[in-house]
């Protein structure tokens, strides 16, 4: 099946309703997932240390308290734009797939998706935040089988 | 049986009077039954008795200025754990400034589980032609099922996950993992769409 390009398409309501209902398909899977596997056991790419390492070195010393995020300091700021920039375009050409994907992230790690606990970002934010999450065991409080 | 329904689709709800609203108030109920009457072959909802609350809700209807929808022979509202309810040669009309209907007609209820099993008939007789068809294809299929797929360079605890999580086989949550490069959230999503 072949997609028609972006330029090609105006931004059609019909396709922004789509991505909606794609966004929160992937963040509800996702969330099942933590609730039926500990976070800290739960691998989302093939290159999670990798990643770790990167985000961890690309934004020392200032990197973004994951437990808890900031939406204006940790992703809209000139400066962490500029770092969130050059830090996803790293990843372009399949390392990760769906890199610039737009996903929901979870501002409070502890809580579940809600409007007022969700933020927009691409799919590499959403994959270093979770991967941080997970191994710092913050997403384990939502495993209901211990 | 009450034989006045109305539809509403309430994602575009809108009712407020419009220019042209009123600009296409020739298009109204009273109009459409002079049309019907000349039309003497398609038997309408129009045509039969009407009951009181229905002339009055008619003429009610008609000064939102409606459109006829032409060409309807039949509405069905389904509803959950209920039989179906026909409407045949209904009265629809429209109106134009929100994709509402309007719905006049007589309501017969029909068993759903009749036209299930006629439906399941039909299926059956269309799946015996199949299997028939494609016993041998189905065969290899089934062999390729059961068989160990290549789990090369996918987890064993990922395949589980997804097998548990998408309710699936292990050669359909191998297949998955191994197109979405183990990203076990896609892989999910894709069994679950």
């Amino acid at each position: 099946m072949s997609l028609p390009s972006a330029d090609e398409l105006e931004q059609l309501q019909e396709i922004e309703k789509q991505w909606a209902v794609k966004a929160m398909h992937h963040a509800e899977t996702y969330f099942s997932l933590l609730q039926a596997i500990d976070g800290s056991k739960l691998k989302l790419t093939n290159i999670d240390d990798e990643i770790y390492v990167d985000f961890m070195s690309t934004f020392a010393p200032n990197v973004p308290r994951v437990d808890i995020l900031d939406e204006d300091k940790d992703f809209k700021s000139p400066e962490m734009k500029e770092k969130w920039r050059n830090f996803i375009s790293r990843y372009d050409g399949g390392k990760v797939t769906d890199y610039n994907f737009g996903s929901l992230l979870r501002l409070d790690a502890s809580k579940d998706y809600s409007e007022d606990n969700t933020i927009f970002v691409t799919r590499m934010q959403f994959l270093t935040i979770e991967i941080a999450r997970n191994k710092a065991g913050l997403n384990s409080v939502h495993c209901k089988r211990k | 049986m009450d034989n006045c329904y109305l539809a509403q689709n309430w994602g575009n709800f809108n009712s407020s009077t419009t220019q042209a609203d009123i600009e296409n108030k020739t298009a109204t109920i009273e109009e459409i039954h002079s049309d019907e009457s000349d039309n003497e072959q398609a038997p309408s909802a129009s045509s039969r008795v009407q009951s009181r609350g229905e002339i009055k809700a008619r003429k009610a209807l008609s000064k939102l200025g409606l459109q006829k929808v032409k060409g309807v022979t039949r509405v069905t509202v389904r509803r959950s754990g209920a039989p179906i309810l026909a409407i045949a040669q209904p009265d629809v009309f429209r109106s134009l400034n929100s994709d509402t209907y309007i719905v006049f007609g007589e309501g017969q209820t029909e068993d759903m589980n009749s036209l299930q099993a006629q439906l399941q008939a039909a299926q059956d007789v269309l799946k015996d032609g199949a299997e028939t068809n494609a016993a041998e294809v189905d065969d290899s299929a089934a062999a390729e099922d059961e068989e160990e797929v290549d789990e090369e360079g996918v987890s064993k605890e990922d395949i589980e996950l997804v097998m548990n999580q998408a309710n699936t086989t292990r050669s359909k949550a191998v297949k998955a993992l191994k197109a979405h490069n183990n990203d076990i959230v896609n892989a999910i999503m894709e069994l679950t769409m």
